[in-house]
């Protein structure tokens, strides 16, 4: 097999990839000092709304309100991933004539205020066994991992050939003594009966 | 899923977020007027993740020329074919053959029996080993179902085999489950007469999803160069199903079929086939996939032949990590061709048109992270058998680099090659390229193409090198330039042999290797977002070709490529229910052809959430103008300017 090119191709070659590095290296050094400052992408923006969405189709039990007119508490845990478009998507917007305020928190001991609580894919090891906890103090729990899934969080974003799944674990609902509007659940992916 | 990404193992993430960033990103992220808020968790569903930093990782690192067109950009392109929504890919080189002929290519070489660029639908290759090509009229995916169409420009033949010498196209159509509901779409114009569609997905249980589909096609007659009709109108029919089914979270079973079919006054065909896939999801991101799937195309051509193709393919494949720093992917195929061909003209002719082939092929591929998220190294080897040339091999090397975050630079070396075909490659039939002429003894003899079983296979050696750039959020430069060093590569007219014969002789010219030389060259894709709802993509290809070989050989199959190529496009949300996409192409003469520019416009307007109507102009630039130049046994047409408009409703 004829590895190597013949002679005078591999001069011709070399002299085209002398350029081709002096163009790479101008292309570095150049614009480096640009770049960093990016967007949310758009799945935090789609997530971002979609939490909005499940406070509409999710009932707490009265108690866990003070009165008819405290907000709903969206917090999140750790690093948060939406930038401010978690804010942007809550802002000036009721929800059964409550306002949505949004907590970014750095401990878990805060999350037993919060009504929804969104666990991003790197912090769900921090949570251990505080999910039935949080569950009995009435957290609609959300995460994005298949860890989430099985460790017994309520909702988990899923991503389907490029689009916002989500998973209801219905039982672990039911012990947070949520209602789930039947609509939700049907638009929910069907989790494995046996899990 | 069989995705270029996946395929290639630099990630187990849903590839259609790909080039997202460096392609479509910011646009596609903020195209709403308003906010995702107001959305109903239903429309949210139907949103596509098109620029997750995560995820448009995957193809912003890769280190090969990829491309890709998502639905969205096909349907705003307003293309009702799988070519014409290659044509707003920079570099790819697009020509209308006739009504329902295609010539293309990328990277040169590019005319009606293009060779080197290997075309694969869902997994199952379409590029067929009859003559080394593709029959794209019998490609009518139903493009509101296709996800995505990947593009690879350059050599992919570490991981998809032989023939991926200048490209691989890949189309991958949504799952069943990504298609519930029912979709209908009728339509017409004034050369893409009639059009119409349906599909309905549903379930068939819990973890079941289910699609079917039929769609219908009439194209009118283009002209010839002097205006008069090239007789060349043409019907298209499709119907198929589609099944994924998730028995566990791990695992993905899709069973496929389809049935297509053309009519036209000088070529009839249909192609049937059936695909199967397994995917199975192990621990610690290793996964396993298995796929099987049968394929018969018929085809009655009465300017060329008529041939009957069955194959058969079985591949498998499994991706595995070895600790942090290694992603290796392995896997085997084989495949079966049964062919029986006819004769359908004296011009044609068989002369032993049943024959079985074999293609056996296994390949590895390790991606090694010399330093995490900054540089990574790919390195692969394909194997393969075939009954032509024996055993192939096809070994690449790539490399990229992460300087920061929102750059990649990448180079590679491969070496590809094109396998001899049913028609060079063996003494299946001869081509007539003619009239009879004079020879020795004063006889008439007639020049006749014939195949060489002794041939070699063409063989590319690629340079490459690219560049990928985010300089602030709202543009992004994708920059790859390349070095083609081809030796091998087949024509005729290298030697003669004068057979004698009676009324006339044969002038018998068989296939050689005759040909050697190089083309380099380049695309740019320079993609700006001036504000949320308006998205402009500028693209350009440089391509110089430079061939030598004895006197005789004919460079009919090697012809001078567009050198220049412009593309300029515009998607533009006019309010929340008009969107106008605009597009103009600049395509270089080729031998015979002059340089052309061109223009198509869609205008969409949504007249409810699920009722969309849609206009479009196309060729607008002038009456009527040639792509290709002439070429032996086949018709060519010119391409009108043609206006449709269609209706499509989702229920």
């Amino acid at each position: 097999m004829d590895l190597i090119p013949q002679g005078t191709r591999v001069r011709k070659s070399g002299r085209f990839f002398t350029v081709l590095l002096w163009l790479g290296l101008l292309a570095l050094t150049g614009p480096a000092a640009f770049g960093a400052d990016h967007a949310v992408s758009k799945e935090y923006q789609l997530k971002a709304a979609f939490l909005y969405n499940f406070s509409k189709f999710v009932q707490w039990p009265p108690e866990r309100f003070t009165d008819e007119k405290s907000p709903i508490v969206i917090a999140v845990l750790g690093d948060n991933p939406f930038g401010d478009e978690l804010e942007n998507a809550v802002r000036g917007r009721l929800v059964n004539g409550r306002s949505i305020i949004i907590k970014i928190i750095d401990r878990l001991e805060q999350a037993g205020a919060a009504q929804v609580l969104f666990v991003e894919a790197k912090e769900e090891r921090r949570l251990g066994d505080s999910l039935a906890l949080l569950h009995r103090a009435g957290v609609l729990t959300v995460g994005e991992t298949r860890q989430f899934a099985a460790m017994g969080g309520i909702i988990t974003f899923t991503l389907a050939e490029d689009k916002v799944r989500f998973e209801i674990n219905q039982l672990a609902g039911e012990q947070a003594g949520l209602k789930i509007n039947a609509q939700l659940l049907k638009l929910a992916t069907p989790v494995r009966k046996s899990s | 899923m069989t995705s270029i990404l996946t395929r290639r193992s630099v990630s187990a993430v849903p590839a259609a977020a790909l080039m997202a960033v460096v392609l479509n990103g910011h646009l596609a992220a903020q195209s709403e007027t308003r906010s995702f808020a107001d959305l109903s968790i239903e429309e949210l569903m139907n949103e596509t993740v098109t620029s997750v930093s995560k995820k448009e990782q995957p193809l912003f690192d890769s280190a090969a020329a990829i491309s890709v067109l998502s639905n969205d950009d096909i349907r705003r392109s307003g293309a009702t074919t799988i070519p014409d929504a290659l044509r707003l890919v920079p570099g790819m080189d697009v020509g209308t053959v006739n009504s329902r002929e295609f010539a293309v290519s990328s990277r040169g070489f590019n005319f009606v029996f293009s060779n080197k660029l290997l075309v694969l639908v869902d997994g199952r290759a379409v590029y067929t080993s009859l003559f080394g090509g593709v029959y794209w009229d019998l490609q009518q995916t139903m493009l509101e179902d296709v996800d995505r169409i990947e593009v690879i420009k350059g050599p992919g033949a570490t991981i998809w085999g032989a023939n991926a010498v200048n490209g691989v196209i890949n189309v991958v159509s949504r799952s069943a489950k990504d298609t519930q509901g029912g979709l209908l779409y009728a339509g017409g114009g004034d050369v893409y007469q009639e059009m119409g569609g349906v599909r309905y997905g549903g379930r068939l249980g819990e973890n079941t999803y289910y699609r079917v589909f039929a769609s219908y096609r009439s194209n009118d007659d283009y002209p010839l160069a002097n205006g008069q009709s090239a007789d060349d109108q043409w019907q298209g029919r499709t119907a198929g199903f589609r099944i994924d089914h998730y028995p566990d979270p791990d695992t993905h079973l899709t069973w496929q079929a389809d049935v297509m079919d053309v009519r036209s006054d000088i070529s009839d065909g249909y192609d049937v086939n059936t695909l199967g896939r397994w995917t199975h999801r192990l621990p610690a991101g290793s996964s396993v996939e298995v796929q099987a799937y049968y394929d018969r195309l018929y085809r009655n051509e009465s300017n060329r032949s008529a041939p009957l193709t069955d194959t058969f393919d079985l591949t498998a494949q499994h991706t595995f990590g070895i600790g942090d720093r290694h992603d290796v992917i392995w896997g085997a195929g084989y495949r079966f061709i049964d062919n029986l061909i006819k004769q359908t003209t004296p011009l044609n002719t068989v002369r032993d048109g049943q024959f079985q082939t074999q293609l056996f092929s296994a390949f590895v591929q390790d991606e090694f992270k010399l330093v995490p998220n900054r540089l990574t190294l790919t390195t692969g080897l394909k194997i393969e058998h075939n009954d032509y040339t024996g055993i192939e091999l096809q070994p690449s090397i790539r490399i990229a680099f992460k300087p920061t975050k929102t750059q990649t630079v990448w180079a590679a070396v491969s070496r590809a090659v094109r396998t001899p075909d049913a028609v060079d490659g063996r003494d299946t039939l001869g081509v007539v390229v003619g009239p009879p002429a004079p020879g020795p003894g004063g006889g008439l003899y007639l020049p006749e193409i014939v195949g060489n079983p002794d041939l070699k296979s063409e063989v590319l050696w690629a340079y490459e090198m690219g560049y990928r750039f985010v300089p602030v959020s709202q543009v992004s430069v994708d920059l790859a330039v390349f070095y083609n060093d081809y030796s091998n590569l087949i024509t005729f007219g290298e030697t003669a042999d004068f057979v004698p014969g009676v009324p006339v002789g044969t002038l018998e010219l068989p296939w050689m290797n005759s040909l050697s030389g190089h083309t380099y060259g380049g695309e740019m894709a320079v993609t700006v977002t001036p504000s949320e709802t308006w998205r402009l993509i500028a693209g350009y290809s440089l391509l110089l070709q430079q061939l030598h070989g004895p006197a005789g050989a004919s460079r009919d199959t090697a012809r001078t490529p567009p050198t220049h190529q412009i593309t300029l496009r515009s998607s533009h949300d006019l309010t929340k229910r008009a969107t106008l996409d605009v597009q103009f192409r600049y395509v270089d003469q080729i031998d015979g052809v002059p340089g052309y520019v061109t223009a198509d416009i869609r205008f969409a307007y949504r007249l409810t959430e699920r009722l969309e109507l849609s206009l479009v102009g196309q060729n607008l630039m002038d009456n009527r103008h040639p792509e290709q130049a002439v070429s032996p046994i086949t018709t060519i047409s010119e391409v009108p300017r043609g206006f449709y408009g269609k209706l499509t409703w989702s229920f």
